[in-house]
């Protein structure tokens, strides 16, 4: 008997559970800003997204279900008129709300109103330490945005809010600076990993961390425990001392997504039809989707290590990252293509020689870049 | 956004687990306010939302015992009602290093 984790939780965990643990549901398409590493490729709101009836009828499922909390995203989710009629809904039925913002739209009022709202956490998203590093990932302006809405949740009184932060190439280097920035505000910093999904898929290659780079956080989490990662880097418990976490692959075992129109995926990270598993709308909702679809019991069959079996590390990765290989075109049971112990590498240059095809995920609800600045062309001329 | 199952630990566990004192049976106990568990095929899980701490309960037994705790005028009239005297032991220490992560505490009448 116990109450903590133990090695063989992960294998119970494994073979799924009667709910999600953590369900992350992106609320809207719709972004003010076009991040290059967007997870969902988010832009413009889709016209199917699931009106308020039907989102407030998915807490209820929720709630039912004994979901103890939502990861609510986007997308940004503040740009959804009935934001907080949701967030209402989530609270009176004691689902508990974390959700991520770029704080543009997160005013005094919003602040307030956050302040005296039990059952919600708040990420505000920054990818840099200063304005250069993140504006060049998340767009102009954005840190001195995301800087003015933690200074409002300050000064409402929030409370411990989280700082969100992608680990880069170009910020991991920053992390001290990253955790000194959360200590000046009491609140508490999340450090997850970059995924080459959404428009990820096309920045992934230049702005993923350098092995080096990833051998220095392996050891930085370990020195600040009290840094949340949502067991984003279980990948690097390869190196040695486990990360604490559950050191497992969550896809439709203990995690889901659910899209603004219903969709859902087995993780946040594979926004792809190869990982559809069903809509909320259709018969039986979204229990029947996690307790029945095919792809979901498929995901929870014991897997194999592939070409991990000869890796005496693998109990301590399990392979890392479904999606992260998937959208770099390695085999799901083969290694990570950011394996700390190098053998992605390997694979992603086998792969490169003998040009395997690389799964797109395609530009999803980005914006669409304007033809042409400049006027338009006319032609005048007298009515004959 | 999280990966996997963001348990999200805000600190490691205050139990000494090489001296454990066990928490004072003759007390009456129940489920921490703000505590929700949800029955799972392995026993159960129990989420904190003051410390936002996830729990695994793995003995069915005990995640039965937990909801219904507060019912008992102690926690040793629940173990008796409820679990074989054999287990009586390692319940007890279970239910105090739940005490100690704050899933249970004493039921203030």
């Amino acid at each position: 008997m116990s109450t903590s984790p133990e090695p063989r939780l992960a294998e119970r965990f494994s073979g799924g559970l009667s709910a999600p643990i953590c369900l992350t549901w992106e609320l809207t398409y719709s972004c003010n800003l076009a991040c290059v590493h967007c997870l969902s490729s988010s832009g413009r709101r889709d016209p199917r997204e699931l009106s308020t009836a039907q989102a407030t009828a998915l807490i209820q499922e929720f709630a039912a279900l004994g979901v103890f909390y939502v990861n609510v995203g986007g997308g940004e989710p503040l740009l959804r008129p009935d934001f907080f009629d949701l967030l209402g809904a989530a609270v009176e039925h004691q689902v508990g709300v974390k959700f991520s913002t770029n704080g543009y739209r997160l005013d005094a009022a919003a602040a307030t109103r956050l302040a005296g709202t039990d059952y919600v956490d708040v990420q505000i998203s920054i990818d840099g330490a200063d304005a250069a590093t993140n504006d060049s990932v998340r767009g102009p302006g954005s840190f001195a945005a995301a800087r003015a809405a933690m200074d409002r949740l300050a000064c409402a009184g929030f409370g411990p809010f989280k700082i969100s932060v992608v680990v880069t190439r170009e910020n991991a280097d920053q992390l001290d600076a990253f955790d000194s920035l959360a200590a000046s505000y009491g609140a508490q910093l999340r450090l997850t990993r970059l995924r080459p999904a959404g428009r990820g898929a096309d920045s992934w290659e230049r702005l993923h961390p350098s092995a080096e780079q990833q051998r220095s956080l392996y050891r930085w989490l370990h020195e600040h425990p009290e840094v949340l990662t949502g067991d984003s880097f279980f990948h690097l418990s390869a190196l040695g001392e486990p990360l604490p976490g559950l050191n497992l692959c969550g896809a439709g075992r203990v995690v889901c997504l659910i899209d603004p129109v219903g969709d859902v995926y087995a993780c946040p990270f594979v926004m792809h039809e190869q990982f559809l598993a069903g809509n909320v709308l259709g018969a039986g909702g979204f229990t029947s989707v996690w307790r029945e679809s095919r792809l979901f019991a498929e995901l929870r069959a014991p897997g194999t290590a592939g070409a991990c079996t000869s890796c005496g590390a693998y109990d301590a990765c399990r392979g890392g990252c479904l999606a992260s290989k998937f959208f770099t075109g390695l085999p799901l049971d083969g290694p990570d293509p950011e394996c700390a112990l190098g053998h992605g590498e390997v694979a992603l240059e086998a792969a490169r020689l003998a040009a395997t095809a690389v799964p797109h995920p395609g530009d999803g609800h980005s914006r669409r870049p304007r033809r042409s600045g400049g006027p338009v062309p006319v032609t005048l001329s007298r009515r004959p | 956004m999280a990966c996997a199952a963001s348990t999200e630990p805000s600190g490691r566990p205050n139990i000494n687990s090489t001296a454990p004192m066990l928490i004072d049976l003759t007390q009456a106990w129940a489920l921490s306010s703000g505590v929700a568990v949800r029955h799972e095929a392995f026993g159960a899980l129990a989420y904190d939302y003051r410390s936002r701490r996830l729990s695994c309960l793995t003995d069915q037994a005990l995640a039965d015992l937990l909801p219904a705790l507060g019912r008992y005028p102690s926690a040793q009239a629940a173990l008796d009602a409820t679990v074989p005297i054999t287990r009586h032991p390692s319940f007890a220490r279970a239910l105090t290093g739940l005490a100690a992560s704050g899933v249970i505490c004493v039921d203030e009448p």
